[in-house]
């Protein structure tokens, strides 16, 4: 008699498993009631600037500017890509700390 | 041209970059530049293969990108020559591929679960695109048609989406799709998974919510640049120039929240590009989102321009600043790419894993001493551990971590750099730790340290000013004039501050000060108004108490005003505490009260008895409806036998007072002193004597001032108190001269016109307690808050001298019927008395004469109609539109008061009348008596005319009213915005009455709707009350049963008819309109 041999390994995924793991039900992503508000930061620079100074020889303190004048930019754009969008956090909600 | 010059063209088409000119380049000579791609695609994956020996943390983000390299070579190749070098070997990521290859599915071998049918759109990566198809599990794939809908329904119609090969579903079906780059549909993406739609497909919720996070990352400036070769990769060539650009990274990126995801990326995703991994696809889908937002907003400023070919270090430096926002730019490789490596050690602290971390913490400071700013290290033991320590004990190849890090924190916190006993600890200023609690503290968060801080607000505590007073060792007389000795000071919250401290705070720049248990920030205005405050008041030692209790109220004036809190001993403390503290228990119904209060109604006449205790007076402004009346019958009722009451009214209410305390107190002794019977001045103290209460008008309680001022009240109520809003008027004056224990004002309305109408009500519950009237309105009108005066002015006294509750409150609102039916019992005026007799005798004496039975019939019907109409007024009988109709109808007057105590209230009421004719003439007098326009709803207006009445009526927001005829529209319109439903006159059938009201009382209504039904007592409304309330039956009343109508003889019709020892005469009207137009005046 031909026996096939058993795998030692983890059981291959059933069909429905493969199913439901293609439409995404095995565990569904996040609904919209669990979507993270974006609350933007107060600082846009503070990381750039905890880095200490880029390594960027350019003119002193040029490299640091532009760069804090492009962070804000971008923050700004994304605070206003999540406030279209309805995702912004609304200002004074954590008033308590 | 140069094979590294066009693999220069290649890698910037592929990637999206190439411009017009460069794309002509490549398509004149389309051999070349596929033998470019090639190079390019062979030296990606060289470079895909080494990534996976970067450190782990590094590793995913370069994978990633050389992934998106791969695939836009991969998919520019095919474009050029259909070769498709898009199936390529897992990467070093490694992990199995969600959903690839799956081909069972739908039909054979489908799931035995029940599976959704109903067709959602999903995404699909595909090298940098978005590719969308719809379909559902148990319904497989929808039809294109079905796909646009949805993406319709999801507001991507506009999108510019590319055709797209099909996508194979499980089961080998598939479905048809079309595609765009992320960036273009970047906006629509991150909020399409904002929303519950069951129109969105797992797989599209995923990818939203990753671009959400990558929205996130750079509003929170989680982003750090990076310098890569255009056409892929980032390190050195042979080449003697390159194209560069900026593309921009995510930083701080939270492993767990990426491990959430991974778990839960559905295998739709990968049914395009199926050796992608979900690792792979969110770094790489993170990537092109955070990227995409900087080079926008890099996009917005305007740059210098630079050297054509960067060749110096400087000149590649100054490149890449000018290329913030992607834009390529050509180098020497040399110094490009050594600039490249340099920017990736500058940022690898934030854009790789580490195994430690921060925890930077605030202690407050203890017995005077500073604030403690302490660092403490991560990931090395369980417990956080000191810097020093930390560094002490980690591995020498950590050790430059940890630096890095704790380096990181002193850079945004430069307190920490100071010189120090250890590092990582340093007491800070007052003002060093404002700044710490309200700002630096976000900012260590936003650089991804963990932060631990004292409960802290950031409400700005508002300063009030707290008096003490101290009647110990002064003379025992009590009451208002009780002098106590006082101090001042200032609380913010709960927290009190003297002069001295307040000066202390004011030399700080950041004042902090502990309220509620929380830190909070003290402005300097404030504290620079509480200095001020105090220092007018540092001469003021001594107070009545009446001026204690102004203080309380908010009338002290000065800095600072506002209710000032009041603590201390002493009659004014005691009764302000009183109010506030321990509030006073609401009355238990007393033993023969007939009825229930309702529990604001006890409250109310609680705080009745904390006024006789006080020996106070007070308005009882309860809004109209909410049952002033039966709250101070019980009250009079529970304190029976401490001395007559007098009642002050209008003529028009003076009956409801009879009838509400027969009614609900009948136990109590009422007298009326009314009218041209009513007993002489002599005889004024023996009525008094032997009555609980006095009924009486303001015509007559003028009148009879005099004589009613030698009777020993013991109070004085004033209904519809605005009567006497004018405080120099004549019966304002009369009024004063009557001394009493205590004085009660009732009023819905307390102020109406300004706040001058609720200072003479006060000043006549308690002469001279709230001080003179200029000084009471400039106190209670300031106002920061643009709260109006009036509501802060009655919330102000509300408890001490005035009992407000009103319909809106959601706890009165909550033990309210949604329907309130008032009978509202009207006088007659000698007038409608006359023409009622003299209508009555023409019948008896004349008309019944007749033996034709149906003319008998007739002329009672008529009677009876003529006889209604006198009750309504005599205009309404006699169609006289010569003499005003100003004091000749108790009916038309008590309307007036509703009228205006609705409009007041900024409401609207309906007036229901049988008598159209007269409804138009209602209609046009209070027309002139409101100024506002009122007009009649009746059927001899045209369709369009009465359609266009109910839509005015309906859209208009305010006070308004609208009369109408009983029979065209009693029935079938919707008109709730009224609040309010006078009844004017009774029909029989108690079910019209309900239809007319129900115009108001239906769906839509948000209001509690009260009905007004005007009856004049013993006349023939009130027969016909008595019908309609199920009393009597119309046959045993005799009328109008009509089949006996013409067998009613003559003493059967004169009891049916004929006014009764009950019916209310006013004999005052014509003084009572005058002295209203004075008072007006």
């Amino acid at each position: 008699m031909n026996k096939r041999k058993r795998s030692s390994g983890p059981p291959a995924p059933s069909k429905e498993t493969d199913v439901l793991g293609f439409w995404g039900l095995k565990t569904p992503p996040e609904g919209p009631g669990d979507a993270t508000l974006i609350r933007p930061t107060s600082d846009p620079g503070a990381i750039p600037r905890s880095l200490g100074d880029p390594p960027l020889p350019v003119r002193p303190g040029v490299a640091e500017a532009h760069l804090a004048a492009v962070y804000e930019e971008a923050v700004r754009a994304a605070t206003a890509l999540a406030a279209v969008n309805g995702l912004l956090a609304p200002a004074g909600d954590d008033i308590d700390g | 041209m140069q094979a590294t010059d066009l693999e220069v063209l290649a890698g910037a088409e592929a990637s999206g970059w190439a411009t017009d000119a460069e794309v002509a380049t490549l398509r004149a000579e389309p051999e070349e530049w596929a033998q470019a791609l090639r190079r390019l695609l062979t030296f990606t994956e060289e470079g895909l293969a080494a990534a996976g020996h970067l450190a782990a943390g590094e590793r995913e983000q370069v994978v990633a990108d050389f992934r998106t390299e791969l695939d836009n070579l991969s998919n520019a190749l095919c474009r050029l020559t259909g070769e498709d070098r898009r199936r390529r070997p897992p990467g070093p990521g490694g992990e199995t591929q969600a959903g690839a290859d799956t081909r069972s599915g739908v039909g054979e071998g489908a799931p035995a679960v029940d599976l959704p049918t109903q067709p959602a759109l999903h995404g699909s990566w595909a090298a940098g695109r978005i590719v969308v198809w719809a379909g559902s599990p148990g319904g497989g794939p929808a039809s294109a048609e079905v796909r646009d809908d949805l993406l319709g329904v999801l507001d991507a119609g506009a999108v510019p989406w590319k055709p797209s090969a099909d996508v194979a579903l499980p089961g080998g079906a598939s479905a048809p799709a079309r595609s765009a780059p992320v960036e273009d549909i970047l906006g629509w993406l991150v909020g399409v998974g904002n929303t519950d739609s069951p129109a969105v497909g797992n797989s599209l919720r995923w990818l939203s919510e990753v671009a959400r996070w990558g929205t996130e990352l750079v509003a929170q400036g989680r982003v750090v640049p990076s310098l890569r070769r255009a056409g892929g990769g980032r390190g050195s060539t042979k080449r003697p120039t390159e194209r560069y650009r900026v593309k921009w990274l995510p930083a701080l990126v939270d492993a767990r929240h990426m491990r959430r995801l991974v778990q839960t990326a559905p295998g739709a995703l990968a049914a395009v590009e199926r050796t992608i991994t979900p690792d792979a696809l969110c770094r790489s889908l993170l990537g092109i989102v955070v990227d995409a937002i900087c080079r926008a907003g890099a996009g917005r400023l305007v740059t210098p321009a630079t050297a054509e070919v960067a060749r110096s270090r400087t000149e590649v430096a100054e490149a890449v600043l000018s290329g913030l926002d992607g834009a390529p730019f050509a180098a020497v490789p040399d110094h490009a790419g050594a600039l490249a490596d340099r920017l990736n050690e500058w940022t690898t602290a934030v854009t790789g894993e580490s195994p430690f971390g921060l925890e930077v913490r605030l202690d407050a400071p203890q017995d005077d001493g500073g604030w403690l700013l302490s660092v403490e290290v991560t990931g090395i033991e369980r417990q956080p551990l000191p810097v020093e320590r930390a560094l002490t004990i980690v591995a020498r190849h950590q050790m430059r971590q940890v630096d890095g890090l704790v380096q990181r924190a002193e850079r945004l916190l430069p307190a920490l750099r100071r010189p120090s006993t250890r590092r990582g600890q340093v007491i800070l200023s007052g003002d060093e730790a404002a700044e710490m609690l309200f700002g630096g503290a976000d900012v260590l968060v936003g650089a991804g340290f963990d932060v631990r801080l004292p409960a802290f607000s950031r409400r700005r505590p508002r300063p009030r000013l707290r008096l003490f007073a101290d009647d110990s060792g002064r003379p025992s007389s009590v009451g208002v004039r009780q002098l106590s000795n006082v101090r001042w000071s200032v609380l913010f919250g709960d927290t009190e501050l003297d002069v001295k401290e307040i000066a202390r705070l004011a030399a700080e720049a950041r004042p902090l000060v502990q309220v509620n248990g929380r830190w909070v920030r003290v402005e300097q205005a404030d504290l620079t108004a509480a200095a001020s405050a105090l220092r007018e008041r540092a001469k003021i030692t001594e107070l009545s108490g009446a001026a204690i209790v102004r203080q309380a109220v908010g009338l002290g004036g000065g800095t600072l005003g506002g209710p000032v809190d009041v603590v201390g001993s002493g009659w004014a403390v005691d009764l302000v505490r009183g109010t506030t503290v321990n509030p006073p228990r609401p009355l238990v119904e007393p033993e023969g009260f007939r009825g229930e209060l309702r529990s604001y109604q006890a409250e109310a006449a609680g705080w009745l008895a904390f006024l006789d205790r006080a020996g106070l007076g007070g308005c009882l402004a309860m809004d109209m409806g909410l049952g002033k009346t039966p709250t101070v019958l019980a009250h009079l009722l529970a304190n029976r036998g401490d001395g007559p009451s007098l009642v002050v009214c209008p003529p028009a209410v003076l009956g409801n007072w009879a009838a509400e305390a027969a009614r609900f107190t009948p136990a109590l002794q009422v007298e009326i002193h009314h009218g041209a019977t009513r007993s002489e001045a002599a005889e004024l103290s023996g009525v008094a004597a032997r009555a609980d209460i006095v009924l009486t008008t303001y015509t007559t309680a003028m009148r009879d001032a005099d004589a009613l001022a030698t009777v020993e009240w013991h109070r004085v109520i004033v209904d519809e108190a605005q009567s006497i809003k004018n405080a120099s008027s004549d019966t304002a004056q009369a009024l004063r001269r009557i001394p009493a224990r205590s004085r009660l004002a009732m009023t819905g309305t307390p102020v109406e016109n300004g706040l001058g109408d609720l200072w003479a009500i006060l000043d006549f519950t308690n002469p001279g307690l709230v001080g003179p009237r200029n000084a009471f309105i400039e106190q209670l009108s300031r106002s920061n808050d643009g709260e109006p005066a009036a509501e802060r002015a009655l919330r102000a006294l509300n408890g001490l001298l005035v009992f407000r509750r009103t319909k809106t409150e959601p706890a009165i609102a909550a033990e309210l019927s949604d329907k309130i039916d008032v009978l509202d019992h009207c006088t007659l005026t000698p007038e409608q008395v006359g023409l009622y007799q003299a209508i009555l005798d023409r019948l008896l004496d004349g008309h019944l004469d007749t033996e034709d039975i149906n003319a008998r019939k007739a002329h009672v019907l008529a009677a009876i109609t003529a006889l209604k109409q006198v009750c309504d007024h005599p205009a309404a009988y006699i169609r006289d539109d010569t003499t005003p109709l100003a004091g000749r109808s108790g009916k038309l007057e008590r309307l007036e008061e509703i009228v205006h105590n609705v409009f007041a209230a900024g409401e609207r009421v309906l007036i229901f009348t049988h008598f159209a004719k007269w409804g138009d003439k209602l209609a046009t007098y209070l027309t002139e008596r409101t100024g506002m326009p009122i007009a009649c709803y009746h059927g001899g207006l045209a369709r369009g005319a009465r359609d266009r009445l109910v839509s005015e009526f309906q859209s208009g927001t305010g006070p308004g009213a609208l009369v109408l005829s009983l029979k065209a529209g009693g029935a079938g319109l919707n008109l709730t915005a009224a609040s309010h439903v006078v009844l004017y006159d009774r029909w029989w059938n108690p079910a019209v009455e309900d239809q007319a009201r129900d115009r108001a009382w239906r769906i839509g209504q948000t209001k509690t709707v009260i009905s007004h039904r005007l009856v004049c007592p013993g006349t023939i409304d009130e027969r016909v009350e008595e019908v309609v309330a199920g009393k009597r039956h119309i046959a045993n009343l005799v009328l109008p049963a009509r089949s006996s109508l013409g067998d009613i003889d003559r003493d059967q019709l004169r009891t049916a008819l004929g006014l009764t020892g009950d019916v209310l005469v006013d004999e005052g009207g014509t003084d009572e309109a005058a002295e209203g137009d004075e008072e007006a005046a």
